[in-house]
Order: structure tokens, then sequence, then C-alpha cells
């Protein structure tokens, strides 16, 4: 137990830290999580994020409320205009010069200029300049193994975290390179045992059918099969010790890349917010007495 | 080619197609409809009020440019994402203001950044606060003023009207007679306050037309043209909007292009930023290119017609998404792909164009002229009666080629509009001779 939850014990209230999973565009339910607990008047002692958790997570941890990163969030969508000028601007330079044009071969987007974009004002470079302590779990592609950053640059370890294989160029990191941390851990909670007193994670890998009869493109069944290899990592993981509070919000209708319904997203995940407030309020409780 | 496979990538993996609205009726706007149609990034296409042409490509739907709550009704009807402006009129008129207070994003400046082309006074002050190179000039309110300078400073010399004229406030008086007459009839005794005339020195050298793209704080360079602003053959005869263009203008190599940028539209983009009226769409700068470089002779804040019809042949990249970014304020690091080629473009107009053109005429052999290689007849002025194609306004064809060179470019285009049968109309026959000129020499 670190002195920080203590403290949090001594004040008489339970600590609580929070884990965001991935899971693209799913990951917009993550709002409507931190919203409950803003509700709740709970503020988390630590954030672990992967991918769209990590985005999400860095920006909460950063002090901006989680309402107002409802609204940035819908605001940046309402317009595709505005969003396709910015995928302009955060393709990799001529990399698309050197590839097959069209036929499904996707160009790279590069994911620090992506962030720059689409993050709300307010968010740091820095890890140390969070308002709460942050991990943000990524995969070292040239190491083969789980990154975990939670010091140093906060830009390039989020950017490593979300870089998906197809659509982002991975990040060079101290000559490493950083691809999607859904590939090793979509699901960080493990690191947050030592850090409270209550763990909440966030899962929106779960579940999903495809109602679609036609075969996927190539890419479709890459990004298909990576999503159903990270909701068996986190199955796995909550069979060998699962969390104190395991949230799935309803979203499993939702696809990895539908930004452009994050208004359905938050609604879906709205629906979540009472079992959420209740398995919260009895876990605190509970911990509590004990 | 870098966005064309961006945005079918963003629009095939990120579901970003845009619903875009083009505003206008001419040969622009059906050259810009037709570059629109072609992207993978576009969602529904709609011309407000549109052509026949545009309809080939696009919904169409009629609208009154001048009423505002008419384009907003329409956008929120269609849930457009971005619109682009073809003409310059709405954009001084403040639509630019009017959508973004709506949340829809416009190609094209605000009302204070359109005075660039809505004012000449504005444009001429601009330039020398900035320290961009052009014409020695002098603004006047009074006649007499106006006229005692121009004795001082004797003919060839330039009078220009203040405000938006069509192309037709400007003259260049060879005589000091003819620029008095010119003063008169711009600014007659007792006429409306605030009217107001430019009076500039005569540039030598080479005009060019030069569009940049430009997203409020950095500009692309787009593409180079040369227009015929004369009505008749050999550059005679009243002024026109433009009888016809080609590009790109063998002027602008690369290391002019490169200059014209540094000295003048880079400053430009700057400098409005700094005034606190960020210039975002398209930069079109009327330059003069002599002996100490490149000059201004006027700003337009939108795309030329008919240039554009002959650039956009060329655009080998994908339009919509540079569009979006000028809107969004996220132009990217260099300038979109054009091929190699050369394209040109005939006007065919009205008899009686530039005065009072006929119309209701009925014009056949469009498809005709479709089908010679590498040609497209883009409407402007018609308009669909029952079946047939029936001319609707001064200008009414811009009969576009794309070839290895000017010359021929300029063989298919004229090809094609001997296979047009319209009596009532003509065009200019010797469009791009400058050019082709110039090829043939090189050539021997």
């Amino acid at each position: 137990m670190t002195p920080g939850a203590d403290l949090a014990r001594r004040g008489g209230r339970p600590s609580i830290a929070v884990a965001l999973g991935s899971g693209g565009a799913r990951g917009i339910a993550h709002v409507a999580v931190l919203e409950t607990l803003d509700e709740l008047g709970i503020r988390p002692t630590a954030i672990a994020g992967t991918s769209m958790g990590a985005v999400i997570g860095a920006a909460y941890a950063a002090g901006i409320e989680a309402r107002a990163i409802r609204s940035h969030v819908l605001k940046v969508l309402r317009n595709r205009s505005n969003v396709m000028g910015k995928l302009l601007r955060a393709r990799v330079g001529r990399f698309a010069d050197l590839v097959l044009r069209g036929r499904g071969n996707p160009v790279l987007l590069d994911p620090e200029i992506f962030l720059e974009l689409f993050w709300p004002a307010g968010v740091p470079n820095s890890f140390e300049e969070l308002a709460i302590q942050t991990i943000v779990v990524a995969t070292n592609y040239s190491l083969r193994n789980e990154a975990v950053f939670q010091s140093g640059s906060l830009t390039a370890a989020v950017a490593g975290s979300m870089a998906i294989p197809g659509l982002f160029r991975p990040v060079d990191c101290d000559g490493d390179l950083l691809i999607d941390g859904g590939a090793v851990n979509p699901l960080p909670y493990d690191h947050l045992f030592d850090l409270a007193d209550i763990v909440i994670a966030v899962d929106v890998t779960f579940g999903g059918r495809s109602r679609r009869r036609r075969a996927p493109t190539p890419l479709e069944s890459m990004f298909g099969a990576a999503q159903i290899m990270q909701g068996a990592i986190t199955a796995q993981k909550v069979k060998r010790r699962p969390p104190d509070i395991l949230i799935r919000p309803r979203v499993e209708q939702f696809g990895l890349l539908d930004f452009f319904r994050a208004s359905h997203i938050l609604r879906a995940a709205e629906a979540s917010k009472d079992e959420m407030r209740e398995a919260i309020s009895s876990r605190l409780a509970a911990t509590a007495r004990a | 080619m870098g966005a064309t496979a961006v945005s079918a990538h963003a629009a095939n993996q990120w579901k970003a197609r845009m619903n875009v609205l083009i505003l206008g009726s001419g040969g622009r706007e059906h050259a810009l409809a037709r570059a629109c149609a072609r992207s993978p990034a576009i969602g529904k296409l709609m011309v407000a009020p549109g052509n026949p042409g545009c309809a080939q490509v696009a919904e169409t739907h009629p609208v009154d440019l001048g009423d505002h709550g008419q384009i907003l009704a329409l956008c929120r009807r269609h849930a457009i994402d971005l619109v682009v402006v073809g003409p310059e009129a709405p954009l001084v008129a403040g639509l630019a203001d009017d959508l973004a207070r709506q949340g829809v994003a416009c190609f094209g400046p605000s009302a204070a950044a359109a005075r660039l082309e809505g004012s000449k006074g504005f444009a001429k002050d601009f330039c020398r606060e900035f320290g961009v190179p052009t014409a020695d000039y002098r603004r006047f309110r009074s006649g007499v003023e106006a006229k005692a300078y121009l004795r001082e400073r004797g003919a060839p010399i330039v009078v220009k009207a203040d405000g938006l004229a069509a192309g037709k406030g400007v003259v260049v008086a060879e005589t000091v007679e003819e620029a008095e007459k010119a003063v008169d009839a711009l600014l007659p005794a007792g006429s409306t306050p605030g009217a107001e005339v430019v009076i500039e020195e005569v540039l030598e050298g080479e005009e060019v037309s030069f569009f940049a793209l430009c997203d409020g704080s950095v500009a692309a360079p787009f593409a180079s043209a040369q227009d015929h602003k004369r009505v008749g053959e050999g550059d005679t005869g009243p002024n026109t909007g433009g009888m016809g263009a080609y590009s790109p203008a063998s002027i602008m190599t690369p290391e002019m292009t490169e200059r014209v940028m540094r000295e003048i539209v880079t400053p430009t983009v700057e400098g409005m930023a700094r005034r606190g009226t960020p210039f975002r769409g398209v930069l079109f700068v009327g330059l003069m290119i002599g002996r100490d470089g490149p000059k201004v002779i006027e700003f337009n804040v939108r795309f030329g017609d008919p240039e554009t019809e002959a650039i956009l042949e060329r655009l080998s990249d994908d339009l919509p998404p540079w569009l979006a970014a000028c809107a969004a304020g996220t132009l990217p690091q260099g300038s979109p792909a054009f091929r190699p080629e050369a394209a040109l473009t005939v006007v065919m107009a009205a008899r009686g164009y530039p005065g009072e053109p006929m119309k209701g005429s009925r014009i056949l052999g469009l498809d005709e002229a479709g089908r010679v290689p590498g040609v497209v007849v883009l409407h402007a002025g018609t308009r669909q009666a029952g079946e047939a194609i029936v001319a609707d306004g001064g200008r009414v064809l811009a009969v576009t080629a794309i070839g290895r060179t000017v010359g021929e470019a300029q063989e298919r285009a004229y090809r094609a509009i001997q296979r047009i049968e319209w009596p009532e109309g003509f065009c200019r026959k010797d469009i791009g001779w400058r050019a082709v000129a110039r090829e043939t020499e090189l050539g021997s």
C-alpha cells in the first residue's frame, strides 16, 4: 500500500484508481464513466490507460472535467469537414506516394500530430504536469513486450499507446518503436492494485456480434482480429485476478472507427451509469466498513 | 496523391464522408463539382443554384445567393459539412461569417478578409503596409484632385473603381483624356459619398494568374494560369469576365512560384492574420511578372473563372480534403499534385456578350463534342428546356481540353467546338496563342 492510499484511508474514504481500456471509438464511452466519478465526487488517485483509454484518461488526469471532455469530443466530431482537414494534416508525409493508391492500402497517420489536433487544450506535455498520477501502456514493437510509461513525454507515450497498426505510424521512442498497447495489455488495471484501495476497470472490447454478411476487407479483418484478441486477453486477465469493479458499458454494437457515432456511443454508455453508480457506492461502503 | 489516398482511406476507414455544398452557377462551379464528385471523401454533393452541367454530377437546388437565410436552411436540411463558395459577392457580403456562426465550415474568407478583393483601396494600402510589391498608386474621393494627379503623372495610367465591378471597373488609359473620362464615369459629380478611385502606374511585363490555398496562417501553392480578358481576337475589344485560359503558365517556373510564395503570398497571409482578419480560402493573385520580379495587379478571394476550369482538369490530387483543411486551419506542408499535362479552356459566349447577350437559343452537339479525347464541355450559362440545352447567359460553355502541350489541348478544344451546333454563339479562335507560339519556337 502506498502512502497516498494510506492517507486516503486515514481520511476515512477508500482511494480509487481507474483503468481505461483500448477499443477505438468505443472508448468514447470512458467519458461517461468519468462523468459518473465526477458526479459521485470521487477523485481517482491514479489512472491507467491503453490506446483510446490513454487518450481520454490523460485528458482527465490533466484536470479537465469529464463533462468538458464530452463537449470537446462532440464538438470536434460534429463537423466532418473539420475532421477531414485535420486528417489531411496528420497524414504521414510522402508515404502515400510510395504505396499503391486506393485498393484498401491505407495511408498512415502520425499519432503525435493527431493528438495535437484532437486533444482538448490544456493537456500538458509531460506526465509530471498531470494533476492525477497516470500510467500509459504501449507495446514495444522492437522488444516485443509491454512498455509502461509514467514519466517523461506524455504525448509520445499516448501516441505510441494508440498507434494501431495499419492506421497510425509507430512512434519512435528512444530508438524503440511503440505500437498500440492493446497488443499486450488492453485493460491495464493490473498496474493499479498497489496504488489504491479499490480498482475500477472499464472494458469496451467486450462483446459484439458482426451483423454484416459480406466478407470483411483484408484491413477490416485485421482490425477485427486484433479486437477479438484483445477481448480474449482481457478475459484471461479477469479470470486470473479480476479488478474490484469491472464496468462494461453497452457499446458492443459500435466499431473501432465509429467516431462519427460519438453521441450514440455516449448515449449507449449512459445506460450503464446507474449500474456503475451502484457498484461503486456499494463497494465503497463495503471497503469503508472493512 | 497523398490526399487521394488519405481521403479514400479516411472515407472508408473513418467513415468521414463530407456533405459538400458548392455555391454558384458558372463553369467554375461545374469544374469544382466534377473535381468533388470523383472524390471518395464526398458523401452528398450539392450545387446551388448550379446549372445543367452541375446536375450531371451533383444534386442541384435553386437558391438566391444573396439570401443567407436560404443558404443556411439548405445546409441544415442536408446536413452540409462544408460550403465551397464560387463567386466573390456572397463572401464580401459575409456569408462565411454567417456559416461560421452556424458551425458550418466554409471554403472562402470572412467579409473582413474578402476586402482584399472587395476594396481596391484596401488591397493597395495593405500591400504598402506589409511590403507586398505592387504598382505605385494613390486613392481619390474627389474627381478634381484625381484629375490633377492624372495630369501630373501623364499616360498611360490605370484607373480603378474601389468596389466590386465584375472585372469591368478597370480602365487602362492610353491618354490623359481617356483617363479623365474614366474618372468622370467612376466618380461623377455628386456621386455617392464614399465612392473612390485608385489611380496607379501601368506595370510592364507578362500577366499571370496565380492561385494559393490558405488556411488562415499558412499557404500552399496551387496552380497558375493565363487568361484572355478581351472579347476579340488579338486581345482587342471590351473587357469580359474571361474568354479563355490555359494552365500552367510557362513563366511560372518552380523558381518563380517559390519567389511569388515568398514575396507575395506568404506576406499577404501573415499580414491578414496579424490584422486579425485571417484569410481562409483560395487567394487568386493577378500578377505582372516584369524585370524587377512579380508585382500584384490585384487580389481576388475565390477561384478564377475560366482559369479554374483549366486548372482542375489537371489536378490529380483529391480536392475536397484540401478545401476542408483550408476551412479548418490545418493545411499540411506540401501542395496538391497536378498532372504534367497542359489544359486549355475556350469560353463560348452568346452573341451580344459582353453587352446584352441573346438568350434562349438552342445548343446541339454537346455529347459529340465531349467525345473528343481529353475534352470536357463544362456548362456555364445554360438552362435545361425539356430535353434541350439552351443558352441562358453571357458566357455559356467552357470547352476544356487536356493535352501534352498547350498546342495539343488547343487543337482538341477547337475540334470539340466544331462539333457544337450553336449559330447564336461565338468564341475567340486564338485562345492560348502566345503559349502555342512559344512552344512552336522552342520546338523548331
